[in-house]
Order: structure tokens, then sequence, then C-alpha cells
């Protein structure tokens, strides 16, 4: 099982771009990216919280956990 | 000013100080030999516990030199492990594995400079004396070596503890 980050997703429903989110949250815009792509190792509740409140979203909707693919 | 400037700057100060040191300290340490070994009554000036007849001969003082410039290589070791740590310090790399690999290594040279301050005088003493005289002393400055020297080596490992932890913070958004 690993997590997906859904974010993308999100801000193409809010119809919001990465820099406005960073500005308003209070984070850079490359790690806006990072948490994007999933390249982090987490993510602080205090930066969730603060997506959520952007977003007006869960973090059910940014989070997802999918089954890893087998090879 | 904060904190990470303060000690950027500081150890810009630091890092040009210590660079001069370990050129200068060598060239100080040979020349304060030199003076001492070419005074007729050195062993009794250096050794107070050293007989008056004592004349030792030229390995006898070779000898003696060589463990006196091995009591500097901890010194020196300290030195360049300092350099290294405020260079790391300028650059801003504070909380690394490599400056509490640094502050390790300069706590670890200090504690070796202590058991040194204390064993390698009572065997230069034993050889000026051809085995005649062995006197350990443990002196203020032992204590403060040692303390000075555990105390680093601790926080050392405190700061290599507290750079892993850094290090995995740095993968969180």
């Amino acid at each position: 099982m690993e997590i997906v980050v859904r974010l993308d997703v999100m801000l193409a429903r809010r119809k919001m771009r990465s820099r406005e989110l960073a500005d308003l949250i209070g984070i850079t815009e490359q790690n806006i990216s990072l948490l994007k792509s999933g390249k982090v190792k987490g993510i602080r509740f205090e930066t969730l919280a603060a997506i959520c409140a952007a977003l007006d979203c869960q973090p059910g909707d940014l989070l997802e956990a999918v089954a890893e693919a087998s090879d | 000013m904060a904190n990470s400037e303060r000690v950027a700057k500081l150890a810009s100060w630091l890092w040009w100080v210590v660079a001069l040191l370990i050129y200068a300290l060598p060239v100080i340490y040979f020349v304060i030999i030199v003076i001492l070994v070419r005074a007729p009554d050195w062993p009794q000036a250096v050794f107070p516990e050293a007989r008056v007849e004592v004349r030792p001969d030229w390995i006898t003082t070779g000898l003696v030199i060589v463990l006196a410039i091995v009591v500097a290589l901890p010194v020196l070791h300290m030195l360049i492990e300092m350099r290294s740590l405020f260079g790391n310090y300028r650059r801003g790399d504070i909380l690394t594995e490599s400056s509490a690999r640094h502050i390790l290594g300069i706590g670890r040279a200090i504690l070796s400079l202590a058991v040194l301050k204390v064993v390698v005088p009572a065997i230069q003493l034993m050889l000026l004396t051809s085995g005649h005289v062995l006197s350990f002393s443990l002196n203020d400055n032992f204590i403060v070596f040692t303390l000075a020297g555990g105390f680093l080596v601790t926080i050392g490992w405190a700061m290599r503890e507290a750079a892993e932890l850094a290090e995995e913070n740095r993968g969180f958004v």
C-alpha cells in the first residue's frame, strides 16, 4: 500500500495555481511541486490543515491509499 | 541578527584565526623546542624532578623531542577539525552530520591531549634519568582537558542525533 497525493486534482477542481496556494499557506512553490509529485517523506499536519483550509477540502480528498503495483 | 547569521559571522572570523594557528603553531612549537634544548641545563629546566648531573646523549634528546612533538599532534588535529567545523558553519551547514563529526573530532583530540599530557612527560623523564625516575602528575589541566573533551564528545554525539533528525525533517513539507 502506498499513499498518493492528489493535490493536483484538487488544485484543478478549485481552479487554483500552485503559486497561489503556496502564497496562501506560506510555503514555497518548490515544496508544493515536491508535494504534488509525491517526492516528500511526509507532510506536516500543520501544512495539511493549511492546504485543506485553502482548498476547502478534507485530508481524504488530498491523500489516497493505493495498492502498490506488483512486478 | 538571526542566530544562523551570528554563527556564520563569528565562524568566519574564527576560521581565519584557526587557519593561521595551524601554520603558526608548529613553527612556534619548533622554535620553543630548539631554544629549550640549546640551554645546557635544559633537562632540569623542563623537568625539575631530573637530577642535576643528567646529561642526555643525542639519542635521548631526540626521543624526548619526538615525544614532545607527539603531544602537539592532537592540538594540530584539533585545529584542523576546528577549521573544517568553522568552514561548515560559515557556509551555513550547522545541523549536519559533517559538523557533528568535526565536534566529535575536537572532543577526541582534547581527550587524547589530556592523556598524553600525563603519560608523555613521565616517559620523557624516565628516558632522561635512564629509567631511574618515574613520575606521574595529575594536575588541574588534566581535569579541565578531560572534562572539556568529554563534554565535546557528548555534544558531538548529541549533534549527530540532531543532524539525523534535521535530515529527516528536511524530507517533510
